[in-house]
C-alpha cells in the first residue's frame, strides 16, 4: 500500500464559488442580523430545504442580504448522513458542546453557566441547524427571516431566534471589539513555522478544511469514495478520494449574556469613581476602550497588520504583566507569542532556547499562539447602555452572540477557552480566571474570582470580581462548503 | 539535599480479577471525581511524609493487537496491577513506610494477584517485585513534600501579610513583612545536607558522561574505524525501518473520549499513564535503552530548574522497561488539560518525545529519529490517546499545587530568609502579593 502524503506546502485558496462568504467577510456592511436554531422534524423536507437554499458565497462579492448555513453533528445525522461518514469529523463536533459533563467542566460551563440552564444545546434542546441572516436594514431583515422561516417550516422546528443589534463595533460593555482577528493566508504565501516572532497571518488549514494548517497538514475530515460523491472536491491529500469537508470550517456558537449594568457598578465601587473605573476596565480588558493598546507596551510591526493599527503590539518585554496584566482578557485570549519565548540570535542561542537551556519556565509558560486562533464573526445584542450611565441605569438585556470558525475544535476553541481562559493557573497565576467571562466558580477547592496587577515597588493591586458574562445557549456546527451541502442535502 | 526516586511495583493479575480490582479500585476514590483517592479513605497515604504521589493502575494493553503488524511470534503479556509514584530518599524505604502505613489496602489490592497470599510478608513481596525506572525526570529535584508544605505554608502568611504593609521603600517594606510573618514562626526546616554516596553519584553522573566522551574521542581514534562504519550501517537500517515500519492510525471513539476525561481535570493537575510495545528487534531495543539513558541523564544533569526541555508543567515522569524490554510504561503528573499537555509535547519537546516514541509500534513517522513524527499532530494525539490507560487510582500530597506554584514558593521563601537589593525586593513582594 502506498502511503498518502503527510505534510504541504501552502497552498492558494481560490475556490471561492464554493466557499461560505463568512470565512472570509463578518459581513460588515449589513448591519441586522438573525440566528435561526432549529431541529430537523422532517429529514426529506429538510434535505429540500438544503437542495434548494444557496447560501452566500465568497464569490458573490458585496450582497445586500446574506445567508449562511451549518449544521451540528445530530443534525446531519436526522438529515441522514451516513454514520459512516459522520464518523470521520473531529470527536469534539461530534460529541458536541454539551451532553459530556467532563466537557462542561473544562470549558467553564459548570455553576450558572451549566448547558442544563440553557435555553438551547443539549437534550431535547440540542441544535440541528443553524441559519444565519444577514440584511442592510431591520426592514429587509425581518422580510428574509419571514421566509425563511416559512421555508424551513416543512422540514424543521425553530427552537429560537437569536437577535442581534449593531453597536458600531463595540460590545455592550462599551468597548470596541473584533479588533485582533488572524489574518488568513488565503494567497498561501507564508511558510507557517518560519516565523520567529508574534505574527497576524494564518494558515488557511486553520480555518478551512482541507488545506494545509500550521503543522503544514491536514485536519481530518470526512473523505468519501470519488464514485459515491462526484460533486464534490477532490482531497489534496488523497486526490482518488472526495473531500466532504474541503472548504468548510467549524463554527462555534455561544450565546453570552453580559451583566453590563452589574460590571460598571461593580467598577465604580472597586474604583472609587467613573474615570477610575473606566481605566478599571481598561486594566482587565488588556486595551483601552476605544481599542486603543496600552502605550506604554510600544509599537512593533506585526506581519499581516497595517502600520499604526490598533494591534501593532506583542506582550514581549512585559513578561510580568506590569504594563497589561498577565491575566487580562486580551492577554489571556491572544498571548500573541511565537514558538520560542525570546527572540534568538545564532544558532547556538537558537539550540539553546529549544532545549529549554536559557531563560525561565515562567517566560515559557504560554502555549504558541499561531497554534490556538479563532476568526471571530460574533455580534452583539440588546441594548447598549454607555459605561457612564450604566452603573445607575436600568439594567438592560444585552451580551454577545459569540461565533468563531475554525479547523480544529479541540485545538482551537476548547484550547482557548479551557487552557487559556478558564485555566486559573494560566501563565503561573493563581486563583484567577478571565477577568470578564470567567465563572467565579471555585476551582479544585481554590477560588478563582481573583485579578490582580502588579504595580510599581512591588505593589499589587488585588480585586475579587463578581461574574459579568453568563453563557445562555450554545452549540457546536459545521459549515459547509457549497458543494458539500448539496451532496448533505442528496442524502 | 534529598534526592528524589521513583517506584514501581508490577503484579500480574490473577486470571478473571481484572474487573474486581477495577470496583476495588473505584471504591477507593471520591465517586464525583473518578481516579482521585478518596482522602477520607486514605489518610495514611498522608502521613507518610516522604510520598509525593502515588498511583494503582490496571495495565490492560489497549495497543497489544498492534503487535500483529509486525509479523514475528510475540509471547502473551500478562496484565499487571502498577503501583508506581514518586517519594523523597530511597524506593526501599518507601515501600517499607508504605507497607507499615497502609498495608491493609495494599493487601487488598494485592489480594487480585499471581503470588500473593494473606500471609505473604508485603515488605518483601514489595520490593522483589519493584521495577528501576529507565529514565526519570523530576521538576524540582531535591524539594521534599515536608519543604512543599512548609513553604505552602509560609506563601500564604506571606500573601495575608502583604495586606497590611505601611506605605515605605522597597526594602523597608520587605524588611516589614519578614517580620511580621517571622512574629508567627512559620516552620522552615534546612535543606538536609546531600547524603555523601548521593553526592558522588551525581558528580560522577555531571563528570563521568562529559569525560568518557574525551577518552572516546581522544584516545581511541583507532576504534572510530570500526566504530563509524558500524554507526553508519546502523543509521542507514534505523532510516530504512523509519521508512517502512508500518503505521498503526486508530481513530479516536467519542464515547472512549468520553470515558478517558471523567477521570481527567478535577485538580489543576493530572496524572497520564500510557504502555505501548516497542518496534521488534535488537537494533530498536538498543535505540530505546540508548535514548532513555540520554534522557536519564539529560533530566539529571541538565533539566534540574523547574522544567523538562522546555516544558515547565511537568511535576514526575518516568519511563519503566518491563517483559524483556518489549513494552514500555511511561507515567507522569502535569499541570492543565491533556490537550494543552500534547500541545507541549508537540510544540516544545518534541525532538526528545520523537526519539523515546519512534520505537514504540505505530508511531508516526519520523526522520532521523528526533525530527517530524509528533508534528504531524493529529496522528501523533491519536497515538498518545491510542496508549493512555485511565488512571484508576490516583493521589497526591499538595494538590491543588503547579509546578509554576511550587517554584513561586520556593523564591518567595528565598526572600524571606535572604537580604535583597531593590530590584528583587520589589519583585519579591510583588510575588508574595500575587
Amino acid at each position: 500500500m502506498t502511503e498518502t502524503p503527510r505534510r504541504f506546502d501552502p497552498v492558494a485558496v481560490t475556490e471561492w464559488h464554493d466557499i461560505q462568504a463568512l470565512a472570509k467577510t463578518g459581513f460588515g456592511t449589513l448591519g441586522e442580523a438573525v440566528f435561526i436554531v432549529a431541529q430537523v422534524r422532517d429529514a426529506a423536507a429538510g434535505r429540500v430545504w438544503l437542495a434548494t437554499t444557496r447560501p452566500t458565497a465568497v464569490a458573490d462579492g458585496k450582497v445586500s442580504e446574506a445567508i449562511q448555513i451549518a449544521l451540528s453533528a445530530p443534525g446531519l445525522a436526522a438529515l441522514g448522513l451516513d454514520g459512516k461518514v459522520l464518523a470521520q469529523f473531529g470527536s469534539e463536533f461530534r460529541a458536541g458542546m454539551t451532553g459530556d459533563v467532563s466537557r462542561s467542566r473544562r470549558l467553564g460551563d459548570i455553576g450558572t453557566n451549566d448547558p442544563a440552564l440553557w435555553r438551547w444545546g443539549q437534550g431535547d434542546a440540542a441544535p440541528h441547524l443553524l441559519v444565519m441572516l444577514y440584511a442592510e436594514t431591520a426592514s429587509t431583515l425581518a422580510a428574509l427571516r419571514h421566509t425563511t422561516e416559512m421555508a424551513l417550516a416543512p422540514g424543521f422546528t425553530v427552537l429560537a431566534a437569536e437577535t442581534s443589534a449593531n453597536f458600531g463595533g463595540r460590545e455592550p460593555f462599551g468597548f470596541a471589539d473584533g479588533i485582533a482577528q488572524p489574518i488568513v493566508d488565503w494567497a498561501g504565501k507564508r511558510k507557517p513555522g518560519s516565523d520567529a516572532a508574534y505574527t497576524h497571518l494564518l494558515a488557511s488549514g486553520e480555518v478551512l478544511l482541507g488545506y494545509p494548517n500550521e503543522y503544514n497538514c491536514l485536519t481530518d475530515r470526512p473523505l468519501l469514495d470519488a464514485a459515491v460523491a462526484p460533486g464534490l472536491p477532490r482531497a489534496l491529500d488523497d486526490p482518488e478520494r472526495a473531500d466532504l469537508g474541503r472548504n468548510g470550517s467549524y463554527l462555534v456558537y455561544r450565546r453570552l449574556a453580559q451583566d453590563v449594568r452589574g460590571f460598571w457598578a461593580w467598577a465604580e465601587a472597586a474604583a472609587g469613581n467613573f474615570e477610575a473605573a473606566v481605566a478599571l476596565a481598561e486594566a482587565i480588558v488588556g486595551r483601552g476602550i476605544t481599542g486603543q493598546p496600552v502605550a506604554a507596551l510600544g509599537t512593533r510591526d506585526i506581519p499581516g497588520g497595517l502600520p499604526h493599527d490598533l494591534n501593532d503590539f506583542s506582550f514581549v518585554g512585559d513578561d510580568f504583566g506590569q504594563i497589561v496584566a498577565v491575566g487580562a482578557h486580551i492577554r489571556r485570549a491572544n498571548p500573541r507569542n511565537a514558538d520560542l519565548p525570546r527572540a534568538t540570535t545564532g544558532w547556538f542561542d537558537k539550540l539553546l532556547a529549544t532545549l529549554g537551556l536559557s531563560g525561565t519556565p515562567l517566560e515559557d509558560a504560554v502555549s504558541s499562539t499561531r497554534f490556538h486562533r479563532l476568526l471571530r464573526r460574533g455580534r452583539p445584542y440588546g441594548t447598549l447602555v454607555e459605561p457612564a450611565t450604566a452603573a445607575t441605569a436600568s439594567a438592560q438585556e444585552a451580551g454577545l452572540n459569540f461565533i468563531a470558525l475554525q479547523a480544529s475544535l479541540s485545538r482551537q476553541f476548547e484550547f482557548v477557552q479551557g487552557a487559556w481562559l478558564r485555566n486559573p493557573k494560566f501563565a503561573g497565576l493563581s486563583g484567577e480566571a478571565d477577568p470578564l467571562l470567567g465563572n467565579r466558580c471555585p476551582f479544585a477547592g481554590a477560588p478563582t474570582d481573583g485579578f490582580t496587577q502588579p504595580g510599581a515597588d512591588g505593589e499589587r493591586e488585588r480585586y475579587t470580581l463578581p461574574q459579568f458574562v453568563k453563557v445562555e445557549a450554545g452549540g457546536y456546527f459545521f459549515l459547509p462548503g457549497l458543494r458539500a451541502l448539496q451532496f448533505i442535502a442528496g442524502g | 539535599m534529598t534526592p528524589q526516586a521513583d517506584f514501581c511495583v508490577l503484579a500480574s493479575i490473577a486470571a478473571g480479577q481484572i474487573e474486581p480490582l477495577r470496583a476495588a479500585l473505584a471504591r477507593c476514590c471520591e465517586p464525583l471525581r473518578p481516579g482521585h483517592a478518596d482522602p477520607a479513605q486514605h489518610l495514611k497515604l498522608a502521613q507518610i511524609p516522604t510520598l509525593h504521589n502515588i498511583r494503582a493502575v490496571i495495565m490492560e494493553d489497549p495497543s497489544l493487537g498492534d503487535r500483529a503488524v509486525h509479523p514475528v511470534v510475540w509471547p502473551d503479556e500478562p496484565v499487571y496491577l502498577a503501583i508506581l509514584g514518586c517519594c523523597d530518599g530511597p524506593a526501599e524505604a518507601l515501600l517499607r513506610d508504605l507497607a507499615a502505613h497502609s498495608g491493609d489496602w495494599l493487601r487488598v489490592l494485592l489480594a487480585y494477584c499471581e503470588g500473593f497470599a494473606p500471609d505473604t510478608d508485603l515488605v518483601s513481596w514489595l520490593i522483589a517485585h519493584q521495577r528501576g525506572s529507565a529514565a526519570s525526570y523530576v521538576n524540582g529535584p531535591g524539594r521534599t513534600v515536608a519543604q512543599v508544605h512548609e513553604e505552602a505554608a509560609l506563601a500564604a502568611l506571606l500573601k495575608a501579610g502583604c495586606a497590611g504593609l505601611a506605605s515605605a521603600p522597597v526594602r523597608a517594606r520587605a524588611a516589614q513583612l519578614r517580620a511580621l510573618v517571622a512574629a508567627q514562626r512559620p516552620t522552615l526546616c534546612t535543606i538536609a545536607p546531600t547524603p555523601p554516596d548521593v553526592a558522588i553519584r551525581t558528580l560522577f553522573k555531571h563528570l563521568g558522561v562529559p569525560a568518557a566522551l574525551l577518552v572516546f574521542v581522544a584516545v581511541l581514534p583507532a576504534l572510530w574505524w570500526l566504530l563509524l562504519p558500524a554507526l553508519a550501517i546502523a543509521a542507514w537500517i534505523i532510516r530504512h525501518h523509519e521508512k517502512t515500519d508500518p503505521l498503526v492510525v486508530v481513530l479516536p471513539d467519542p464515547a472512549d473520549i468520553a470515558e478517558r476525561s471523567r477521570y481527567e481535570d478535577h485538580d489543576c493537575t493530572n496524572p497520564f499513564t500510557a504502555i505501548g510495545s516497542v518496534k521488534p528487534g535488537w537494533l530498536r531495543l538498543a535505540v530505546v535503552r540508548l535514548v532513555l539513558w540520554v534522557i536519564d541523564w539529560g533530566a539529571f544533569t541538565l533539566f534540574r530548574s523547574n522544567r523538562l526541555g522546555r516544558v515547565g508543567t511537568i511535576h514526575f515522569a518516568r519511563w519503566v522497561l518491563i517483559d524483556q524490554g518489549r513494552r514500555v510504561i511511561f507515567t507522569s503528573e502535569y499541570d492543565g488539560f491533556a490537550e494543552a499537555y500534547m500541545d507541549d509535547f508537540i510544540n516544545k519537546v518534541s525532538f526528545g518525545l520523537n526519539a523515546s516514541f519512534t520505537n514504540g509500534i505505530g508511531y508516526p513517522r519520523t526522520r532521523w529519529l528526533a525530527f517530524e513524527g509528533s508534528t504531524d499532530e493529529q496522528r501523533f494525539k491519536y497515538f498518545m490517546r491510542h496508549h493512555q490507560i485511565v488512571t484508576q487510582f490516583w493521589w497526591r500530597a499538595y494538590p491543588g499545587l503547579t509546578t509554576f506554584e511550587l517554584a513561586r514558593h520556593s523564591r518567595m521563601r528565598h526572600g524571606y530568609e535572604n537580604q535583597l537589593s531593590d530590584v528583587e525586593a520589589a519583585r519579591w513582594l510583588s510575588e508574595c502579593a500575587q
